[in-house]
């Protein structure tokens, strides 16, 4: 069964990709020799080459994105992609009774009633379409924060008693978070793994539907040779501006984006870490992920698993499958624009370490294409910031005050010359084309009123296309100085993510933007004379994107803006306008069950008798460690909680002794100062 | 090294049911403090009110008693009273309370239900096939795979060969 329809995507996928390598390469290369024309006669050799070799890059690398938008294009106005025996959907059948799916929740230092409320909304979701009994949940904490930590495991028991699912919903918390999330996953494959034929990995932002839920399982039984599927989870339910303008976007652009990538893929699909379900033995058998040698940034631990997983997957010989038709899967997108560039970084450092796996035997030439791809996401802005500047070197060194000053921007050529014209038109096809194309589907296929109707869609990609074409140097710029900073040997961590809408302030957007603006003021009040009015034209929205970046950070990161455009039916997207149930069992009513702790976690968990009992019953008596927690009940007795450091709550909360010993000790105590630093007075 | 009124030995047990107005005024603030605790655990009314009564004349026996012994003395005996709630275990008492509406009666200890729970670890390890990621080898293996389709080409084309 392997064998059988493996063939047939196979030869069908090598087609389609080597017309897609045709694509990207002709073009390119064309418009290469056409440019080459030119330079030569202006330019010395060795600008000359380094221009030309940026520009075939960058043009390869967005033509990649425009034919992959064109196929996705031409497969939706189809409604087919005519996969026929390959297509893993067809070979949905019900599953065997005695299968079980694990839905993991990796979580680390996260908003638990946020997580909860996400994991509620899968298991009412699946309970309401009567196929719970194949599901397990697991809620698997590498939370360091004593405050998250008893957050999320009062939250869990009070859910479990709210759905009566002890037993169906577990939590976990490792004491020590080796290999971040991937190093959680696989805990839970060693120790768990043998229980589950296959698991639903979630983020702590994810919500899936049981249809969608159900239907992954359906897929998988009936597709044997299948190792991970897929799904596109749709960005919703953000209200700042600057979320609400990237959900508009990825809800508008994305499914194009995804049936082209499909398209191209299709058994040697990609792997984003979460909304997807997996199969664990191989994962287990083959998906161990590889320490790089050397030292971090680009040696060591790999940051973005994800990727290297599915190649891993493909190159034991599973298929992975990407499935954005399948719905029902959602997610939700950083609040700010900070937020989106700390979430860039570490993708930045992930991305850059996969190209050292680029030449590993046996990769599907498909996982090798989405290594340098997802590398060159990040590579694209050095080197249109070098493109940038070998412009203004190009202009400067011929610059010619007399008058002739112009000659080298591109649009002094005017009519006599049409060729520089002629490339930015090309270059601007391939950048917004896929823009329009996907607003003429949405047109087309009726469901223009889902994004507000025809004109507010309208308006919506123009406002956005403003605002991708202000951010864009700004990302440019924090794009380099990632992949620069890497190249250093300046790595980062993962860290806890911001889920919750919360503005920008002044103060934080200057320091972080502040030195950009400057810079885009110097350049937009003196540049004009060097670099003559087309030249400087030209230059315009970049300088002023650098030069508007604080105020953009601010406005967009605000609530009350991102509302405002929701109420001028603005920037919406179809989850707006018919809210699934799933995401409407994430408002705070649904979970308002929940434990409410005001203040001190570790202070509530020693004092609040019931939290005591449950927290108590969840730890081991760790007898190894009596002498240390002595000490510590008694530092926390004598000098307050406010005395112990993380770590050492960390030690005390991990004993149950320590716990129960520490909460009758509490409550037994007299002198007023000592109560009242646990609370009681 | 604290040792609480737990670890020092038996608590006062048996007493009679006194009214709970003839609690000492200065006492106020420790029963206050005790009520506190009563009202953080879901007892039924009955048991609330037998606790506090408990807790009254409890204190009552104390007053004789240094005031830093008094509270630890007090909130051992209120422990003592919720551990006879659920067969001697105070812990569990807490416990049993706090999952009332989902622990089934019959359930002896708690916390071990609530263990119960918890999946039976079956250790496995991960693995990966060996992998080779030296460029070197990558450049060698394509010109070998190139080598390998010329002869083929060759083989099924053989003026091809002959041309050469």
């Amino acid at each position: 069964m392997k064998e059988r329809s493996a063939r047939i995507w196979e030869t069908l996928s090598q087609g389609r990709r080597r017309w897609l390598t045709v694509q990207i390469i002709v073009p390119a290369a064309g418009l290469g020799v056409l440019l080459q024309h030119e330079l030569a006669l202006s330019q010395p050799l060795w600008l000359e080459i380094l221009t030309l070799g940026i520009f075939v890059l960058l043009f390869a690398w967005i033509s990649a994105g425009f034919w992959t938008a064109l196929a996705g294009f031409w497969v939706m106005m189809r409604g087919t992609s005519r996969l026929g025996d390959s297509d893993p959907e067809r070979f949905r059948t019900n599953p065997r009774e005695d299968v079980r799916v694990a839905i993991i929740m990796p979580i680390y230092n996260e908003e638990s009633t946020r997580t909860i409320a996400g994991l509620q909304a899968c298991y009412r979701s699946l309970q309401r379409i009567g196929k719970l009994e194949y599901f397990d949940f697991f809620l698997l904490s590498d939370s360091r924060d004593p405050q998250a930590w008893i957050a999320e495991e009062l939250a869990w028991a009070s859910l479990c008693e709210e759905l009566n699912a002890f037993g169906r919903i577990h939590y976990r918390r490792r004491p020590v978070n080796n290999h971040a999330k991937s190093g959680n996953v696989a805990d839970f494959c060693r120790r768990w793994g043998n229980h589950y034929e296959y698991m639903v990995v979630l983020d702590a932002d994810s919500v899936m539907s049981g249809d969608t839920l159900y239907r992954l399982l359906q897929i998988m039984e009936g597709n044997p040779q299948v190792g991970i599927l897929q799904t596109q989870p749709v960005s919703v339910n953000r209200s700042t501006l600057y979320a609400r303008v990237q959900q508009f976007s990825q809800r508008l652009y994305g499914p194009l984006f995804s049936a082209g990538l499909r398209f191209w893929q299709l058994g040697d699909g990609h792997f984003i870490g979460h909304n997807a379900m997996l199969r664990v033995a191989p994962f287990t058998e083959h998906c161990a992920l590889p320490i790089l040698p050397g030292r971090a940034p680009l040696g060591g631990q790999l940051l973005s698993h994800d990727f290297v997983e599915a190649a891993l997957m493909a190159r034991a010989g599973w298929e992975v499958w990407f499935l954005p038709d399948l719905g029902g899967s959602w997610e939700e997108s950083p609040p700010t624009l900070i937020d989106d560039l700390k979430r860039d970084r570490r993708w930045a450092q992930g991305n850059l370490q996969h190209l050292r796996l680029l030449a590993a035997d046996g990769l599907r030439s498909a996982h090798r294409f989405l290594f340098i791809n997802g590398a060159m996401s990040f590579l694209a802005a050095p080197l249109w910031g070098l493109f940038l500047i070998l412009g203004a070197i190009s202009g400067f060194l011929f610059w010619n005050p007399d008058g002739a000053s112009n000659d080298m921007s591109m649009f002094h050529y005017g009519l006599d010359n049409p060729l520089p014209i002629w490339l930015f038109a090309v270059t601007l096809t391939f950048l917004l084309g896929p823009k329009f194309l996907a607003m003429f589907w949405v047109h087309w296929s009726g469901q223009a009123r889902y994004f507000g109707g025809t004109l507010a869609l309208l308006a919506g990609v123009l406002l956005e296309s403003l605002f991708a074409i202000l951010l864009a140097p700004v990302r440019m710029v924090f794009h380099s100085l990632f992949v620069l900073q890497t190249l250093a040997g300046r790595g980062v961590k993962w860290g806890a993510q911001v889920r919750a809408d919360q503005e920008t302030p002044w103060p934080v957007a200057l320091r972080n933007f502040g030195p950009l603006s400057l810079v885009g003021c110097l350049f937009l009040f003196a540049a004009q004379p060097f670099l003559g009015f087309w030249h400087f034209a030209w230059l315009l929205p970049i300088f002023l994107g650098l030069a508007l970046s604080v105020p953009i950070a601010v406005f967009s990161s605000r609530s009350s803006w991102g509302l405002w455009a929701r109420r001028h039916r603005l920037f919406l997207i179809p989850e707006e306008i018919q809210v699934p149930r799933e995401l409407r069992e994430l408002a705070p009513e649904y979970v308002d069950f929940l434990p409410k702790m005001a203040g001190d976690a570790f202070v509530a968990t020693v004092v609040n008798p019931q939290f005591n009992a449950v927290h108590a019953a969840l730890q081991r008596d760790r007898a190894k460690l009596w002498g240390v927690t002595a000490a510590l009940c008694n530092k926390a007795l004598t000098m307050g909680p406010q005395s112990l450091s993380q770590r050492e709550r960390n030690i005390l909360l991990s004993d149950r002794q320590a716990m129960l010993t520490l909460h009758r000790a509490v409550w037994s105590q007299h002198e007023p100062e000592k109560l009242a630093a646990w609370g009681l007075l | 090294m604290f040792v609480d009124q737990w670890q020092s030995g038996p608590v006062t047990e048996n007493f009679p049911v006194l009214e709970l107005e003839s609690v000492p005024a200065e006492d106020v603030t420790l029963l206050a403090r005790m009520d506190a605790y009563l009202a953080s655990l879901p007892f039924d009314d009955a048991q609330r009110l037998w606790l506090r009564a408990e807790l009254a004349l409890q204190l009552r026996q104390l007053d004789r008693i240094d005031p830093a012994q008094r509270s630890a003395r007090l909130f051992a005996t209120l422990q003592n009273r919720i551990a006879t709630l659920h067969r001697g275990d105070e812990w569990e008492a807490r416990l049993a309370l706090t999952l009332r509406s989902v622990l089934p009666v019959e359930i002896d200890q708690p916390s071990r239900w609530l263990r119960g729970h918890q999946l039976a670890v079956q250790r496995r390890s991960m693995a990966s096939l060996p992998m080779q990621r030296s460029f070197l080898a990558f450049l060698q293996r394509q010109a070998h795979s190139l080598r390998q389709f010329w002869n083929q080409r060759r083989r099924l084309v053989p003026f091809w060969g002959s041309a050469q």
